[in-house]
């Protein structure tokens, strides 16, 4: 068992979770880059905070990562609140994953609560996260 | 007061940290460790051993073995027994990677015979089993198929033409956990698993090709039983139940801590530590997961088992019998499991949880396969890629102190993103084979982070658990051939 672990700084919420999905996709793949827009995905998720609709939406990544072998690059996040409950949209767009084109590293298996955090300081939102290769 | 002026030195191996510590505890806690690696343990381990002190219903000591490191919630490394009637279960103290364990084969084959064709034997290893991030396995199933394999474990796989009969007795629980029930898990993980069965997984899975030196053996008679020889190759692989078993341990942990405190008032310090009473429903339901999800890691080792038999009859033109590929042993080093102990003159059942900690049951246990109940039950160590692996023998003094415990690797003392910044996975690749260790890897940069400079001395966790009579040493592999996802 190990961990990697990362902090994610934003000016929105929808940039947050933009660049916490971008986190992931790097534990995956070491050069973002790489990955083409070659397919669209829509993403739906609910949640009953924000920490819960993030740490969902992470491990909805690593769900698709394993049963439709899809890793993307822009993610398009639209976040909004409703009947006190968090719901986030995200039109991601990426490709399946390709050992001979993508220089992978190594395989997130699931989103921790260990040192799990979202919160807000300064007119900046903050996220820390843990995941399990 | 800080934890290291609370710790006790009991003896040249053991530390304990008192009840009176921390609030909630129930029991102390007790750290097996020499002087060295107790010393190069981080601090958050104790903390998370002292945390684990306070569940309900612990019995004795929470217990860190000799390669104890931090983890989520329980640190790995850990034991913890839990009252079968009064206590709970904890997701966190099995682990996420739920089964993770170590097989290890023999050969008939010396090093002399392997080495002209160490390459194209690694090579066609690496290319027939399917490994690091985003590999399928080579076993097709369908959902229904998948629910046999949750419920059958290692026996489907014999039933199903991978394997030989005489492999399912030297698997713990005969490769079949009884009351695995495919309806206590969610769909989401059967689909995360459905294509997982046949793939080694990333990070610090393996497969590995290594090397028994005469010099060391250290129980000849022992070793001659097992049917270990000076020269003898051997093969150790460490995998275990993929996306699947991690899927289930999130699921629960969720579930846990929605109605842990609500329904029934238990009070934690780690929401990693989430649990249930085990009598209670959602106990049940995740115990029941839990042996889906161990089933279906007996299964992987177990198929991955039948392809190397196949990769050796190509590369070696011979058939498996007279390649002599029987298996010494499977053991599970992230489980939870119903095990009777005498505690404090009374005999009484309980829910063993060992997470990242091995099973090490001394000679004459009823659990212990008949060819080997007169040794002891073998106890598989893996340490890092670099450095060698063990065969110990469980002890009753084991049975005796940690609930059948002993360690079970080597533990990291480095992150991975510190050892991927001081090792480069090309140049370590070249200098192991300057050192005649050949390795085929997925990942440059996964390698990196696998160098065996990350990682505690294998050598010295072994001489802690034999130092403190938890088990004791057969035999050392070295490494000669690896492949990495």
């Amino acid at each position: 068992m190990a961990d990697v672990a990362f902090e994610v700084e934003a000016n929105s919420l929808n940039e947050l979770f933009e660049l916490a999905g971008l986190a992931m996709m790097n534990i995956l793949v070491e050069d973002l880059s790489e990955i083409e827009l070659l397919t669209k995905k829509s993403i739906s998720i609910s949640a009953d905070s924000i920490e819960m609709l993030l740490y969902n939406f992470l491990q909805e990544l690593i769900f698709i990562k394993d049963t439709e072998m899809l890793v993307f690059r822009n993610f398009n996040v639209k976040v909004d609140k409703k009947d006190d409950k968090y719901h986030l949209t995200s039109e991601a767009e990426g490709e399946e994953i390709k050992p001979s084109k993508h220089k992978m590293v190594v395989d997130p298996k699931a989103v921790t609560m260990h040192k799990f955090e979202v919160k807000r300081e300064n007119g900046k939102w903050l996220a820390r996260v843990v995941v399990d290769v | 007061l800080g934890v290291l002026e609370a710790v006790k030195r009991i003896s040249d191996y053991l530390w304990e940290i008192p009840i009176n510590y921390k609030k909630g505890m129930k029991v102390p806690a007790r750290i097996y460790a020499n002087n060295k690696l107790f010393r190069s343990m981080d601090v958050q381990v104790f903390e998370q051993i002292t945390n684990v002190a306070t569940l309900p219903g612990i019995q004795k000591y929470a217990f860190c073995m000799p390669d104890a490191h931090s983890g989520y919630g329980f640190p790995i490394g850990g034991v913890a027994a839990m009252d079968f009637e009064q206590g709970v279960i904890s997701p966190g103290g099995i682990g996420f990677d739920i089964n993770c364990g170590m097989r290890l084969v023999l050969t008939s084959l010396t090093y002399n015979d392997v080495k002209p064709k160490l390459k194209e034997f690694v090579d066609t290893l690496f290319s027939r089993i399917p490994s690091g991030v985003g590999a399928t396995g080579f076993v097709r199933l369908s959902r229904s198929e998948f629910e046999e394999v949750m419920k059958l474990g290692s026996r489907w796989c014999i039933e199903h033409g991978y394997g030989w009969e005489e492999d399912l007795e030297r698997t713990e629980e005969n490769g079949e956990m009884e009351g695995a029930n495919p309806r206590a898990v969610s769909d989401r993980a059967a689909q995360r698993g459905l294509n997982q069965l046949g793939t080694l997984g990333s990070g610090n899975h393996y497969l590995e090709i290594q090397v028994v030196k005469k010099e060391n053996i250290y129980d000849e008679e022992a070793a001659k039983k097992i049917g270990i020889f000076p020269e003898q190759v051997t093969i150790m692989y460490h995998t275990g139940s993929r996306g699947f078993g991690h899927q289930i341990g999130t699921d629960y942990l969720q579930i846990f801590l929605n109605v842990m405190e609500r329904k029934y008032g238990i009070k934690i310090l780690d929401r990693e530590l989430a649990c249930a009473p085990i009598n209670s429903t959602e106990g049940q339901n995740y115990f029941s997961a839990m042996k889906c999800a161990a089933n279906m890691s007996f299964a992987n080792r177990q198929v991955i088992l039948h392809r190397i038999r196949e990769v050796m009859e190509k590369v070696f033109h011979q058939d498996a019998e007279k390649l002599g590929l029987h298996m010494i042993y499977d053991v599970a080093h992230n489980i939870a499991k119903v095990e009777r102990y005498v505690i404090d003159g009374e005999e009484k059942t309980v829910l063993v949880h060992r997470k990242g900690a091995t099973r090490s049951f001394g000679p004459g246990r009823k659990e212990i396969p008949l060819v080997y109940r007169e040794l002891g039950q073998p106890v598989i160590i893996g340490g890092s890629m670099e450095t060698g692996s063990y065969l110990l023998l469980g002890t009753k003094k084991a049975e005796i102190e940690t609930f059948g415990s002993t360690a079970h690797g080597s533990g990291r003392t480095m992150s991975r993103a510190k050892a991927k910044k001081l090792f480069r996975g090309e140049r370590l690749q070249r200098d192991m084979m300057q050192r005649g260790i050949y390795v085929k890897t997925v990942s440059f940069a996964g390698l990196a982070e696998e160098a065996g400079a990350a990682y505690k001395s294998i050598d010295d966790v072994v001489q802690a658990v034999e130092l403190a009579g938890l088990s004791k040493k057969v035999v050392r592999f070295i490494p000669v051939g690896n492949i990495k996802g």
